[in-house]
């Protein structure tokens, strides 16, 4: 007897874990939730949020309260940027929005009434509010609406607790007087959100109630509100909506050329949540074993497109850590995120290296070399152009460019997305400020204030122009804003002292080196958000007369980068007018030594080359003779293999790029 | 809680009651500092009230507004004195005395009284363009309206209301026909764009390029008492300066004036001479001669001509015209050169005549046609009756002066600034004396002191109305949707 209890409490390993889901299944799924989100959020991707707390704005002040809460779903919008200021320290970021995805599941759970085994579909909400912020990319730049990170989130918790607390009021007489009051206070402040609630809690008041008549006054009465709030509010409460957009108020904005079908999606299924969840019986699955594969099924689901879903374009990862790096001065960090990219793909670019080969020497015409080529190009590692900027800055900073711009590895793979978000707008404050362009810097500020908010990042930059140009007036009003923050009034404190006392500019080298390249005379023009191309304009044929050797020096770089012969040499005069002569750097001897033995204008037979570097061109010119080139992209990585640190490879392997 | 509000109201009554004036205190001769600096102006009989803080440090900070009869007692280091209280202060017509107490090192201290001279009411309304400082975007652009005599602040339209990500549009020019809102207008660009027209509640929208005309009308001058609208058309472009305080230069490759019939929908050429850049008209307060300028450009390399305008932006130099007209026949007289501006190697822009037609007052600075973005850029006066012209030194500052207006009585001014920040365009007033002189300006009154500070627009094209803009932002952006744009017809000018 005893024996046969034991059997029975023991049970098969399908009832067991069917029991364990029913005790524990919440638990278990909320355990999952933490381990996975939270690690993966402030240690794989503690840079990302700090970017995006740097392209949002939380200011302790009744104008910008004011500013934010006075417009449709501004509540909402005030409470996502509260949130978003703690992204700046990714562990409390993280753990904030960690909390908030498992609170989501939890009152989803209590609200719609779902058993502890099933817990795994109050997690869907949860996994979708996760994608609908890892999916974005490089609309990060782009996006319009402020504090878009929390936003989703918070709306629908909101949301949730109201179809809860509406669903405790006993009393239709009080419980219908509710639902309404909420629908259009509720609208105001969080926009779509309060709508779903509206009918989701309308729905359950139908479920509740016996009388037919009843039920259709809710329904009409529901539906009457629910159209009619959002007009009501365009036409009473706000001039900055157009009437298409009332019914996507708190939907996060990522701009129409950069939404995708994965953030439409989960933006869809989450705002339908409250109504589907309506649909849930907890006993629709008795059998364990349809329990268990249900429940895994689901937990796979939810992880699979959570991975799947997670934009993973790595050059948009290292772009935003070295932007962060030389927002922090950290040059010699901007080149190691650089260099260790190439290093962890040197492997697989190996493999497919060895697999472009194999394919190359099955095929038979140019026609399907040239595919393969195209095709394989992918699977090689290759920086954005924006990474070799941001890297040849930090060199210049580092005052090593001529000896080791071209030692990393070159190139200009498109972004993964569906538009390509210009350079101007993800680092062209921090390029125009740093060589020595202050007022384009605080035009690119002023451009993406205009377009896409002010925030922390274009702040910090437009002061920093103005202070550089004696303009501190202005940088006095964008230092006000950043002191009322809750992490940037250190460094706004800091940049006061140069208002106050513009001496202390002299002082400081960070301001000095900027200067030293504003040594131009001014010039009217347009960069037609073209950064690289003005650059190389900018540094090649603005030359002043009373040129600084900073200037002819970082001259030297943008004039290697076209791969000109007379730009070369034409900088290269300039360079040695103002420049020490005796140790030239290895870079210009290398462009010399190519140049002079590509075309013959110019005598190079007197120059000191140091051996290394024509031995270097010997072995180069020697290797190449030997190989049998069948395209370009075959022999790019056996010659990066060999060469990847010298100027001949670059002006040979690095061409037709796209600059943006 | 509830059974403490009570006493909490008390105390707050008690607090409130408390606040009176010091009677011993020491005299302090410094000018007391506040912000903004309203001290020694001269106010509008209507204004809002005059919020400001006191920027000196101090424990204790109380002031007094006195108008002889009554006073208003405030305790703090910022005043929001309540609209009805103000507008008892300013009822008696009495120039207002403000007393400010510090209270430093354990005993108060007054300082001078500042008078605020009160003169002619001035018009209740005024609308502006909020604009951000940028060069090319334009997301929210907003025409709005400010009551002068207390701080409601609405929209009259928002460019957000009808665009679309891929589809903008940029609003200006708005304008009305003699300080009135039952006539009025402005522009939109681009996306469902045309000249707006709203004559007694009935819009309807034009386009005013035609085949003979280089552009849609830009600048306008609505005529005192016929049915017509002078424009300039002009092609307009923008560049950066590399390296220079004055951040952007916004000029013409081409421009003309035309004038269009508001009854018939007719647009005719005013001025064309391929060798001026003709801007900026301006009525007569009669109605029989037209105001404008013009910069001489000998010059035609088709399209390098912009190319050349860029190198040599800062030889183009306005100069300001007149030109009779007979508003009967709709015909013109011949150009009257009236400021040789180019021959002091100045130039000059948006000429404004007093509504008694006695001042005319522009702006001027060292080139170009868009000085508000030049900082050497000045309002001048010109006496019609004499003909002498002056810099308006007592209203002028180190930086930007640009776009003003007339009110309506002719008493008052308002103008564009940068001199606040040297970045955002600010609005400030100022008294037309009987002298010819006027007073000290002051910025526009705001509920929060600080508010101009912390806002990140600039204030664009002040204009003067005696009423608000009835119609709703909502109804414009329905009509924008719902209506057809109609084509002006070109026809030859009268001579």
């Amino acid at each position: 007897m005893v024996s046969n209890k034991t059997k029975k409490s023991q049970g098969t390993p399908m009832e067991n874990w069917s029991k364990a889901l029913e005790k524990y299944g919440f638990g278990i799924y909320s355990v999952l939730l933490i381990i996975i989100v939270f690690p993966l959020l402030c240690l794989g991707n503690e840079e990302w949020l700090i970017r995006i707390e740097s392209k949002s704005l939380f200011i302790y002040d009744a104008t910008f309260f004011n500013e934010i809460v006075l417009t449709l779903g501004g509540l909402l919008s005030y409470i996502s940027l509260f949130l978003t200021q703690f992204l700046h320290s990714p562990f409390i970021g993280a753990a904030l929005f960690t909390t908030l995805l498992w609170t989501t599941a939890l009152l989803t759970k209590v609200t719609f009434g779902i058993s502890t085994k099933d817990s795994i579909l109050a997690f869907i909400p949860s996994a979708l509010l996760l994608i609908m912020n890892t999916c974005t990319g490089y609309a990060l730049y782009t996006i319009k609406t402020p504090g878009f990170f929390f936003m989703p989130t918070v709306g629908y918790l909101i949301s949730t607790m109201v179809i809860w607390g509406i669903g405790r009021i006993k009393s239709p007489v009080l419980s219908i007087p509710s639902i309404i009051i909420w629908c259009f206070l509720g609208y105001l402040g969080i926009g779509i959100y309060a709508l779903i609630a509206t009918l989701a809690a309308s729905i359950c008041q139908i479920k509740k109630e016996c009388i037919t008549t009843a039920k259709v006054a809710i329904i009409l009465s529901t539906l009457l509100f629910v159209v009619f709030t959002p007009l009501i509010a365009y036409n009473a409460a706000t001039t900055a909506n157009s009437i298409a957009d009332i019914l996507t108020v708190g939907i996060p904005d990522l701009t129409e050329n950069q939404t995708n079908n994965i953030f439409r999606t989960s933006t869809s299924l989450l705002v339908a949540a409250p109504i589907l969840y309506l649909f849930y019986r907890p006993d629709l699955l008795k059998n364990p074993v349809y329990q268990i594969s249900f429940n895994g099924a689901i937990t796979l689901f939810i992880i699979g497109a959570t991975y799947l879903c997670w934009f993973k374009d790595y050059n948009f990862k290292a772009e935003i850590a070295m932007s962060n790096a030389i927002d922090n001065n950290n040059w010699k960090e901007v080149c190691n995120i650089h260099k260790k990219l190439t290093e962890k793909f040197l492997e697989s670019d190996r493999k497919a290296y060895n697999k472009l080969t194999a394919k190359v020497n099955s095929v038979s015409t140019p026609q399907e070399m040239d595919y393969i080529v195209d095709e394989m190009r992918a699977e090689f590692f290759e920086p954005s152009r924006t990474m070799v900027q941001l890297k040849n800055l930090a060199l210049v900073k580092l005052g090593t460019e001529a000896n080791q711009a071209f030692t990393f590895k070159d190139g200009g793979r498109p972004q993964q997305s569906k538009n390509t978000i210009p350079m101007t707008l993800i680092s062209g404050k921090q390029l125009y400020l740093h060589y020595g362009l202050p007022y384009y810097a605080y035009r690119w500020c002023i451009e993406e204030a205009v377009e896409y908010g002010w925030n922390v990042d274009n702040l910090k930059y437009a002061t920093l122009s103005c202070i550089l140009t004696d303009n501190f007036g202005v940088a006095d009003k964008f230092l006000d804003k950043l002191e009322n923050t809750l992490y940037h009034k250190r460094w706004a404190k800091e940049m006061r002292k140069y208002i106050s006392n513009p001496d202390l500019i002299e002082q400081n080298s960070e301001f000095q080196d900027i200067k030293a390249l504003m040594c131009y005379d001014s010039k009217l023009n347009n960069d037609q958000a073209l950064i690289e191309t003005y650059l190389i304009k900018h540094f090649t044929t603005a030359r002043p007369e009373n040129a600084t050797a900073k200037f002819d020096k970082v001259a030297m770089l943008w004039a290697l980068q076209t791969q000109d012969i007379p730009t070369f040499w034409r900088c290269f005069s300039n360079y040695i007018q103002t420049n020490d002569t005796q140790n030239m750097p290895r870079h210009y001897q290398e462009a010399a030594l190519l140049y002079g033995n590509l075309e013959k204008n110019i005598d190079i037979s007197n120059m000191p080359f140091d051996k290394a570097i024509t031995a270097s061109y010997d072995k180069f010119n020697r290797y190449s003779s030997q190989q049998r080139v069948r395209s370009t992209e075959e022999s790019k990585f056996p010659f990066y293999e060999q060469f990847g640190n010298t100027f001949f490879y670059y002006y040979y392997f690095i061409r037709n790029l796209n600059t943006y | 809680m509830k059974r403490f509000t009570p006493y909490i109201l008390l105390l707050l009554l008690c607090v409130a009651c408390n606040t009176k004036v010091p009677t011993e205190y020491g005299e302090n001769n410094s000018i007391p500092q506040i912000f903004p600096d309203y001290t020694a102006i001269t106010i509008p009989s209507n204004i809002a009230p005059l919020n400001y803080r006191i920027t000196e440090d101090a424990n204790k900070y109380i002031v007094r507004i006195s108008n002889g009869e009554e006073e208003y007692i405030k305790s703090g280091r910022t005043t929001d004195i309540p609209v009805k209280e103000w507008n008892k202060l300013l009822s008696a017509n009495n120039d207002l005395q403000v007393d400010i107490f510090l209270h430093k090192n354990n005993k108060w201290e007054k300082y001078p009284t500042i008078t605020w001279h009160i003169a002619q009411e001035i018009d209740p309304y005024i609308s502006y363009r909020l604009i951000p400082p940028s060069v090319e975007s334009y997301e929210r652009l907003s025409i709005n309206q400010r009551n002068l005599t207390n701080f409601q602040e609405d929209v009259i339209y928002a460019n957000s209301m009808v665009q679309t990500e891929s589809n903008g549009q940029c609003i200006n020019c708005h304008h009305y026909r003699n300080w009135g809102t039952d006539q009025m207008m402005f522009h939109a660009r681009q996306y469902l764009g045309g000249t707006v027209i709203i004559e007694n509640g009935n819009m309807k929208k034009i386009n005013l390029k035609t085949d003979s005309t280089i552009s849609a009308g830009v600048y306008p001058a609505w005529h005192p008492t016929h049915n017509y609208i002078a424009f300039s058309t002009n092609k307009t472009r923008q560049s950066v300066h590399t390296n220079m305080n004055n951040r952007i230069e916004v000029f013409d490759t081409e421009s003309d004036l035309i004038l269009f019939n508001t009854a018939n929908n007719s647009v005719s050429i005013i001025e064309n001479d391929s060798t001026e850049l003709e801007c900026f008209p301006a009525w007569a307060p009669d109605g029989k001669s037209l105001y404008y300028v013009s910069a001489y450009l000998d010059y035609d390399f088709g399209p390098q001509r912009e190319e050349y305008i860029i190198n040599n932006h800062q030889n183009i130099h306005y100069n300001l015209y007149r030109k009779s007209f007979n508003p009967e026949t709709a015909t013109w007289g011949e150009p009257e050169l009236i400021y040789d501006a180019a021959a002091e190697h100045k130039s000059i822009t948006l000429p404004r005549i007093s509504p008694d037609g006695r001042y005319l007052m522009f702006t001027m600075g060292d080139y170009g046609v868009f000085h508000i973005w030049h900082k050497d850029a000045d309002l001048y006066m010109m006496d019609l009756k004499s003909g002498e012209t002056r810099p308006l030194t007592e209203i002028n500052s180190n930086d930007v002066e640009s776009y003003h207006s007339w009110s309506s009585n002719g008493k008052w001014i308002i103008f564009s600034t940068r001199r606040d920040d040297g970045g955002f365009t600010r609005l400030y007033l100022s008294h037309l004396k009987d002298n010819g002189q006027f007073t000290k300006p002051f910025p526009l009154p705001q509920q929060d002191p600080d508010y101009a500070n912390s806002f990140m627009f600039s204030y664009n094209i002040p204009e003067f109305m005696k009423e608000p803009v009835k119609i709703t932002p909502q109804e414009i952006a329905s009509f924008f949707k719902n209506s057809e744009t109609i084509q002006a017809n070109f026809t030859k000018a009268a001579k």
